[in-house]
């Protein structure tokens, strides 16, 4: 608003000056419209004055009501700023006493939440069409390992006639891969099926669609290095996800190449996306997603180092 | 016609009549004899048809050698490639309809229909347009026409693209005008949702009774063709992994497997093939299979279950584990799944059309849930099933619909059953005596193969026998069979039937058996 602006004078519609002959059948309520009666103006109650009644009335003219409210205002915002601070305060309290159960997550010592979780899915499925196959698998068994260990078996649904060797070559890696140390077994059925690009993973009968969702799916069902909702770039590693989903479905060159810039600006100097010293889902998506969408030949020289980093993992 | 006879006024009315009737009848015979004397030169013409010679009946083909050898073209040959040539096309005469000068038919051939127009025209006589529009449905005509292009497309026939003009119509074998059902009405598409649409439908019994006529619909044609291939890519892919085709007498002295009733003649028929299968196991086989009727005369009159039917059994042996048995059934099914889906696609589209149904799905490898794994699925949904107990029908529907939601794969294997369900020669689990060494496998939530792991050891055969209170002297024989040393083996056995209709995911089994027993019917 800036302020009162010229209004031309209507006929008056609705007469509220005459005396209303009310009815006397029904009771009498407290007038809801007048002034709070009995009621101390609080600050922080925006009351309706008398004074601001007739504003309507005014034409031309420096409301009287005007300082008035926005000394109010400047109240509040003041009051906003207190309550700003006392967050923030909070919040750097919260920081420091949340440091150490943090630090138990991270640590390779833990396993799966509780054995319950084990036994909350006992055979998982992953649907994957064979046009898009999720690579990140691979690097999930690899870095899940000593955590969990990711049983594959592959079934090729009849709507897929023939295979193709990427996936093949990934089914093969999957199938004959060898843990090094023993944790937990958990089953998954990988069926290559004619899907849209969206891998789906099913736990219950609702299907969790998108590759990036089956990783987030994992990184929260299963506690592990992979976890990263309580990091403090928690949100970033999401973004990245984000970005990998787009990747996939980007249509055209010019689409994928501004994505893959995001990522490569993410990953910076530094050995993993993020400034990690460690590999982290987001690296996992990221991998996958640029195998999937594009050839090596795309993308920056550092993105390819680090691409051939994510490879040796597996 | 024209009218000969002399003109008699000294006659009554109603003997004038019955003379005339007489005369005509007499001409009648009279064109009869000249056109079985002559030929080519019959007709039911008028003085002065332009067509004389170009229509009527032709005499019975009887293989003559004089007789006159045309080249037929088949109607799914007929395309815009051929336009404005003469072909001669021999078919059945699906529909007929006059209108004025102009007859329209439509032949069929197998699944493929085409419209033939019947012009009145220098060359074509209104006689000929009238005799055409008055072949009863179901002849077979042979025709001579020109292929013309059909702009706007003919809607209703397979050949859209072109229609025939007729030149000549000769009636090769008549079908009498009254027919018990019709071929359209058999093979209109089963839409519940469409309820505009013409309702009429023929009945299951009907269809049955005219078998004959019921079998020329499209539909009926290629289930058919597909349940010959499901026996034929049985037999290949079989074949080419070392199995060996062999064949078991149907007449056998007492009842075989599991003391079901019998049909009790003078001798029995045989209700399975297992024994024999398992004899040729022992007499060093391998791996076996057969192809042949089996009797069941179990009194269910219900949608999938008949009491004679083509029974595709298999045995072999094996070295350490029945699995590899039990996989190599799974592979197999998937073998035939694949063929069919490759081989066959336009037959499952025509069966697709009448009787639309989702299209069959499978996993290759073949899904494996074990007992355990299928009641704990159940019990997930409220359906509670004993550790040492059957799955009812119901149950076992539930399950496919199930498996199916999750895995979406319209055939699984389910191993391990519990022992006390099954048969007495089924192989016990080694470490739970309680599981056995066997299988089912279900097409759409229904049970199509069960087999196991036989018992191959006489005493432990003898053991489970008594066990299930069975009379010893009464199996002596299929006991003494193992005597000699036998390897280790399983099998099964699948009804081709069942197969078929599960696989186009038909609702009785009565449509894919070409002429189905059950305790209601032996004819035709």
């Amino acid at each position: 608003m800036n302020g009162p602006i010229k209004m031309y004078q209507t006929r008056q519609i609705v007469r509220y000056d005459i005396p209303v002959e009310l009815p006397k059948c029904m009771y009498t309520l407290k007038n809801i419209h007048s002034t709070r009666n009995g009621m101390v103006d609080s600050s922080d109650h925006v009351s309706s004055s008398d004074k601001k009644l007739d504003i309507f009335d005014q034409n031309n003219h420096k409301i009287p009501g005007m300082a008035e409210l926005e000394a109010k205002q400047e109240e509040i915002l003041k009051q906003l700023a207190e309550l700003k601070n006392q967050i923030l305060s909070i919040k750097s309290d919260l920081n420091i006493s949340s440091v150490p159960p943090k630090k138990s997550i991270i640590s390779p010592t833990s396993t799966l939440c509780t054995p319950v979780a084990l036994d909350e899915f006992p055979d998982v499925i992953i649907n994957a069409s064979p046009m898009n196959p999720p690579y990140s698998l691979e690097l999930a068994q690899q870095l899940l390992q000593g955590v969990v260990t990711l049983i594959f078996s592959v079934h090729l649904h009849s709507t897929v006639s023939s295979l193709p060797d990427e996936a093949k070559k990934l089914e093969s890696s999957l199938v004959n891969f060898m843990p090094k140390s023993k944790g937990p077994e958990v089953k998954v059925r990988l069926i290559w099926k004619n899907i849209s690009s969206n891998t789906e993973l099913l736990v219950s009968h609702i299907p969790i669609l998108g590759e990036v969702n089956l990783l987030r799916y994992l990184s929260r069902a299963i506690k592990s290095p992979l976890s990263y909702e309580s990091e403090p770039d928690g949100t970033e590693i999401d973004s990245i996800l984000d970005i990998c989903y787009l990747v996939v479905r980007a249509k055209t060159k010019t689409e994928r190449t501004s994505l893959l810039q995001t990522i490569n600006k993410s990953l910076g100097k530094s050995q993993w996306l993020l400034g990690r010293d460690q590999a982290s889902v987001a690296d996992i998506a990221a991998y996958s997603a640029i195998r999937q969408a594009s050839n090596t030949s795309e993308i920056s020289a550092n993105l390819g180092k680090w691409f051939h980093r994510c490879e040796t993992i597996c | 016609m024209v009218d000969n006879k002399p003109p008699e006024g000294a006659e009554k009315v109603e003997s004038k009549k019955t003379l005339k009737k007489e005369a005509k009848k007499a001409e009648k015979a009279a064109k009869k004899a000249e056109h079985k004397g002559t030929p080519q030169n019959e007709s039911v013409s008028e003085e002065g048809d332009v067509s004389a010679g170009k229509y009527g009946n032709l005499p019975l083909i009887r293989s003559d050698p004089t007789a006159i050898q045309r080249k037929f073209t088949y109607i799914k040959d007929l395309n815009k490639s051929l336009a404005g040539e003469l072909v001669w096309v021999r078919a059945r005469l699906h529909t007929v309809r006059a209108r004025g000068k102009q007859c329209f038919i439509v032949l069929r051939q197998r699944e493929f229909t085409v419209q033939v127009l019947v012009n009145v025209s220098d060359a074509v006589s209104k006689s000929m347009v009238k005799f055409s529009s008055n072949i009863p449905k179901e002849s077979i005509i042979d025709l001579e026409a020109k292929v013309a292009e059909a702009p706007s497309g003919v809607a209703g026939c397979t050949q859209r693209e072109v229609e025939l003009v007729a030149s000549q119509v000769w009636v090769v074998s008549a079908s009498i005008p009254q027919l018990p059902l019709q071929i359209e009405d058999a093979s209109r598409p089963e839409k519940p949702e469409d309820e505009e649409g013409l309702n009429i439908r023929v009945n299951q019994d009907t269809r049955l009774d005219n078998r004959i006529l019921d079998l020329r619909t499209p539909t009926n044609q290629a289930i058919f063709r597909l349940e010959a291939g499901v026996c034929r890519l049985f037999r290949d892919i079989l074949t080419k992994r070392g199995f060996v085709e062999i064949h078991t007498p149907k007449i056998i002295p007492a009842a075989s497997e599991g003391g079901r009733q019998c049909v009790h003649w003078s001798a029995y028929l045989a209700q399975s093939p297992q024994l024999y299968k398992q004899m040729a196991i022992a007499a060093d086989f391998d791996k076996v299979f057969t192809v042949g009727a089996v009797f069941r005369a179990e009194d269910s009159n219900t949608h999938r279950h008949l009491t004679e039917f083509v029974g595709l059994d298999l045995e072999m042996a094996f070295q350490y584990h029945y699995h590899e048995v039990m996989l190599t059934i799974g592979d197999l099914f998937t073998e035939i799944f694949k063929g069919l889906r490759d081989q066959y696609s336009t037959e499952i589209g025509i069966v697709g059309q009448q009787f639309p149904v989702e299209p069959f799905t499978f996993l290759e490898p073949p899904l494996v849930l074990q007992y355990p794994q299928a009641r704990k699925m159940l019990a997930e949904v409220g359906v509670e099933v004993g550790e040492e107990e059957d799955l009812s029908t119901p149950a076992e529907k539930l399950l496919g619909r199930l498996v199916k939601a999750k895995y979406d794969t319209d055939f699984y294997i389910l191993d391990k059953y519990p022992l006390a369900v099954r048969p007495f020669y089924t192989m016990p689990d080694p470490q739970d005596p309680r599981k056995s060494n066997s299988y089912d496998m279900f097409m759409r939530g229904e049970e199509i193969i069960s087999g196991a792991q036989r018992i191959h050891d006489p005493e432990l055969l003898t053991e489970r026998a008594k066990h299930h209170g069975i009379d010893i002297t009464k199996i002596a024989s299929y006991i003494d069979s193992f005597k000699y040393g036998c390897p280790p083996h399983a099998g099964g056995g699948i009804g081709l039937e069942r197969v078929v209709m599960l696989y186009l995911g038909l609702d009785n089994i009565r449509k894919t058996s070409m002429f189905p027993r059950d305790p209601k019917r032996v004819t035709p």
